[in-house]
């Protein structure tokens, strides 16, 4: 009788039941042996997010305990398909992903097929941040942000697109400032640089890492910066000690904080909080893995990392706008 | 049918003329370019319309017997791998397809089909670990 | 800089761990050409993982092997099927496949594959060649000439295509209403999407392709019946045919040497997409020819002059690629975004940081097409056997792994019904006597054409095309049609329309 009692107790113990019921909290050491997660990424592969996330991929299922992280492209509609995706995966655990900070202003400005509310995710961390720097050419024979103030004529600005960060920051940044710009759009990637050597255009605003080369060859200075205090110091003005007004700095803070939260990881809704701060911990562990350190610094790629609660406050304050303040984004954004 | 040749150029005429009515609609730079295009486009299919119906009076021209219903049969597997999935499907798809085609025995027709799926499978899935549709049932 | 040359040539040469990754490299790319759909940018896609945990340096040059020869291996079941492997071989099944249906598979394959070698190696003289020059000719290009030089792929392709130029351009136009469909890139508003979020990327263009291509020839097929070459007294084993067709391109050598530059310069204008290098080729080879009439039907020009060019373009594609971060074409753009991620940074840096590294590309893309060649020379006459396949087990396995590809690319479901439909349509334009490669170059092109469109305007408003590059764009342009006029009024040709 007692064998017997034995083997039917341990059988119910072994059976965990179906993986919803992970949900609510039954997660131990185990739960991630053997167990494959997806890591959706909501680009194509081989750009930045692709990259960072293979990479955080392979060291997570080191910190995982036995997990196998496997890396899911889902592109479309600038990131918004595969954010759609994650926002409606089962929250068991296993499923994480990853989309363009960008997707902020998305939610902020409503876009048509945004299905995700970024407010709602569960979030694990963030893997880097990074500088928004105005630059000019050299062409241009603008030196300093005065300068460029000083004009009297509208001046042209490249852009990736509509709908791009890019665009939405430099129309943000033209009304913080009470710039003079028309924005050229399909200047995307280095398309910027070499309209900004051909003399086409005069600068761009846009992620400092992408444009570092440009600039570090001379053929581009900075006049501006936005978070970027790290790398220029007192050489270059910030955006803050330009900004005066309410409205302005409310542009301002978008910014910064989209800026800040660089390489965005989260799982859906509802994770359960053991299974979450597993997440965590291993995306945490991941990011400081001196493996993972020095295979950064090999590819170039800066890791500032972030973790969970603080970057799911971000995000929260971000999107937290009062209507007025949200009617005046999309009179700016609509420009 | 009996005579189809104007069936492309009416075709085009119908989607140049929506083309346009929707660009017509919206705002100036949104709709410039599919005007500009779709307005031409619209007017040469029009013309082309008009000289298929008179050459089509003197030489009718028709689809061939049997397109159709092979192309009833391409919907058929298109659906079937919706359903089920690319793998799946292409295994059912080649069976049946060498049943009702070609006539085979039953033997042959799966073993081909298995063995066009077991590549697939082996190749796409296993070996380069790429995500293929899994069939709307099971999703 | 020759000692470096020798250098790395030796070292490469003499390592055999190196010779076995680029043979793997080439495996790797003639496949991925292979099977319709998949592709070169799903090779660098799906080999991307694997590269990382390589040397970057090694990552990189078996990246740029294999997407070097995928062309190759692409044209063997445009030929062979007339599926096209990827889009630019699209153009080798145009005249690849009626000579495999006249049961001369392997004169095609011959000549295609040694079209492709020719132009793999003058696009990899170009790349060396041009290096010197290379940022005065990049920067010259600038939106407006984007612009007119899209136009101009458009008049080029409608006029080239069959007898009627109204036909064409119809076609042409519905192409590009097609690369409309989406997020327009000037305001950001859906256009013709019915509110379907799949569609705000646009329709996808190897889906497209392959449905206009292969669906309507597998319609073709199941409807004739048999197998695909009727002619049954092809010997089984004939590499004197296959020998046959390699000959053809030094027939042919001036068409060839031209095409392959023309590749090769198509390949360097960053932006234009290397799909438009082997139909632009495709279009030269029949406006040059004495009796153009030939082409559609099986002329082996037609099989030639775009093989050189989907080879030499890669040559030409690398320079802005590596030198300037800009990609060439969405393979190209692929293979940037694989750089970076094992660390290679693209950008002229690159000349004073590693000089070595041009040389070692030149070197591998020289020895990837001989190899490829070779592999492809032993088992072409195999291969050549696949058109006595019955056609009831070919439409199935095709139409199966045509799904396949269309999905691999655009990642949706809904695009298989849309590959259907295309396909349908595809099918209507064949019988009915309407020209099928305009609705390519015109989807190809039309987002280039409006985006460029746009900036050229906010640049320098109307007067866009008055600049020196731009006039002798319009030229071209004129020169086209007139020729095209001309030679209808020549060949006593009914109504010009």
């Amino acid at each position: 009788m007692r064998p017997l009692l034995l083997v039917i107790i341990s059988l119910l113990t072994a059976c965990d039941g179906p993986d919803q019921d992970m949900g609510p909290g039954r997660a131990t050491e185990d739960f991630f042996a053997g167990r494959t997660i997806t890591y959706i990424v909501a680009t194509n592969p081989g750009g930045g997010y692709d990259t960072y996330a293979r990479l955080v991929a392979r060291y997570m299922e080191k910190h995982l305990g036995g997990a196998n992280v496997r890396i899911r492209n889902v592109p479309g509609a600038g990131n918004i398909v595969g954010a759609n995706q994650l926002y409606v995966s089962e929250p068991d655990g296993l499923t994480i992903g990853t989309f363009n900070t960008g997707l902020i202003y998305a939610q902020l400005l409503r876009r048509p097929g945004i299905r995700f509310d970024l407010s709602e995710l569960s979030w694990i961390g963030k893997a880097a941040s990074d500088a928004r720097v105005l630059i000019v050419s050299r062409e241009s024979g603008l030196r300093s942000i005065e300068d460029l103030l000083d004009q009297d004529h509208p001046l042209l600005f490249g852009s990736s697109g509509p709908g791009s960060a890019s665009h939405n920051e430099t129309l943000f940044l033209k009304k913080m400032l009470d710039l003079d710009v028309r924005l050229v759009n399909g200047l995307g990637g280095n398309k910027a640089q070499m309209s900004m050597l051909r003399g086409e255009i005069v600068g761009i605003f846009a992620s400092y890492s992408a444009l570092r080369p440009f600039v570090e060859s001379g053929s581009g200075i900075v006049l501006l910066h936005i978070n970027g205090q790290h790398q220029f110091g007192d050489t270059v003005p910030s955006a803050e000690s330009l900004v005066h007004d309410e409205a302005g700095a409310v542009l301002l803070s978008l910014i910064r904080t989209t800026a800040a939260l660089g390489r965005l990881t989260a799982a859906p809704p509802g994770t359960g909080p053991e299974v979450l701060a597993r997440l965590r911990s291993a995306y945490a562990a991941a990011l400081a893995d001196p493996g993972l350190l020095a295979e950064a610094k090999r590819l170039r790629i800066p890791i500032d990392p972030l973790i969970g609660g603080e970057v799911a406050e971000m995000v929260s304050a971000a999107l937290d706008l009062t209507p007025r303040e949200l009617a005046a984004l999309e009179t700016v954004s609509s420009d | 049918m009996s005579d189809a040749r104007a069936v492309v150029s009416g075709l085009f005429c119908l989607f140049f003329a929506g083309m346009v009515a929707a660009a017509l609609g919206w705002s100036r730079d949104t709709g410039l370019a599919p005007l500009l295009v779709g307005g031409p486009g619209l007017v040469l299919s029009l013309l082309q319309l008009r000289d298929d119906i008179r050459e089509s009076r003197r030489e009718p021209m028709r689809i061939p017997p049997g397109a159709l219903r092979l192309l009833g049969s391409f919907l058929g597997f298109v659906l079937v791998t919706l359903a089920i999935g690319l793998l799946p499907g292409a295994f059912v798809c080649i069976a049946v397809f060498l049943r009702t085609y070609e006539r085979t025995g039953y033997g042959f027709a799966f073993a081909m089909a298995a063995v066009y799926t077991g590549i697939a499978w082996l190749l796409f899935d296993v070996v380069l670990e790429l995500t293929l549709f899994g069939g709307m049932l099971f999703t | 800089m020759l000692d470096i040359f020798i250098g790395d040539l030796s070292q490469l040469i003499t390592d055999p761990a190196h010779l076995g990754l680029l043979l793997f490299a080439v495996v790797c790319g003639l496949f991925f050409g292979v099977v319709p759909g998949l592709g070169g940018k799903l090779g660098i896609v799906i080999m991307i993982p694997f590269a990382l945990s390589m040397e970057p340096e090694l990552a990189l040059l078996f990246l740029v092997a294999m997407h070097s020869v995928v062309h190759t291996g692409g044209s063997v079941p445009s030929i062979l099927l007339g599926v096209p492997g990827t889009g630019p071989d699209a153009a080798t099944a145009v005249d690849g496949f009626p000579l495999a249906r006249q049961g001369q598979a392997g004169r095609a394959l011959g000549a295609s594959i040694c079209a492709s070698v020719v132009g793999g190696v003058i696009g990899a003289v170009f790349l060396m060649a041009m290096l010197p020059v290379l940022t005065p000719v990049i920067l010259a290009f600038s939106p407006a000439e984007f612009f007119l030089l899209a136009v101009f792929g458009i008049v080029l392709i409608s006029a080239i295509s069959g007898d009627s130029l109204r036909k064409g351009v119809i076609v042409g136009c519905f192409g590009l209403c097609l690369s409309f469909i989406g997020l327009s890139p000037e305001t950001g508003e859906p256009r013709y999407t019915m509110g379907q979020l799949f569609l705000w990327d646009g329709i996808d263009f190897v889906t497209v392709v392959l449905a206009i291509f292969a669906v309507p020839e597998l319609i073709a097929l199941g409807v004739s019946g048999g197998s695909i070459s009727r002619e049954q007294s092809v010997s089984k084993y004939s590499p004197r045919q296959v020998l046959d067709g390699m000959v053809d391109v030094f027939r042919h050598r001036w068409l060839a040497l031209r095409t392959s530059l023309i590749g090769a310069i198509v390949g360097l204008i960053p932006g234009l997409g290397g799909d438009v290098a082997s139909w632009m080729c495709y279009g030269h080879a029949v406006q040059s020819s004495r009796d153009p009439e030939r082409f559609g039907k099986g002329a082996i020009e037609g099989v030639i002059a775009p093989e050189t060019a989907n080879n030499s373009k890669e040559g030409g594609a690398l320079l802005p690629t590596l030198l300037f971060g800009l990609p060439g074409s969405s393979g190209m753009a692929l293979l940037l975004g694989a750089m970076v991620a094992i660390g290679v940074q693209p950008g002229p840096q690159i000349l004073v940081e590693r000089p070595g590294l041009i040389w070692t590309l030149f070197v591998v893309l020289v020895l990837a097409n001989i190899v490829a060649v070779i592999l492809l020379f032993a088992i072409a006459p195999r291969l050549a056997r696949v058109v006595r396949v019955p056609a009831g087990l070919l439409i199935p396995v095709v139409l199966s792994l045509s799904l396949l590809g269309s999905y691999l690319s655009a990642m949706n479901w809904q695009h298989l019904l849309l590959f259907l439909v295309l396909g349908g349509f595809g099918y209507a334009l064949k019988i009915f006597e309407w020209p099928r490669p305009p609705l390519v170059i015109g989807l190809a092109l039309g987002g280039i054409a409006e985006v460029s469109l746009f900036q050229a305007l906010a640049i320098w408003g109307g007067a866009f095309f008055l600049r020196p590059l731009s006039l002798v764009l319009l030229a071209l342009i004129g020169a086209t049609i007139a020729l095209y006029v001309w030679r209808r009024r020549r060949s006593g040709g009914a109504s010009y329309e």
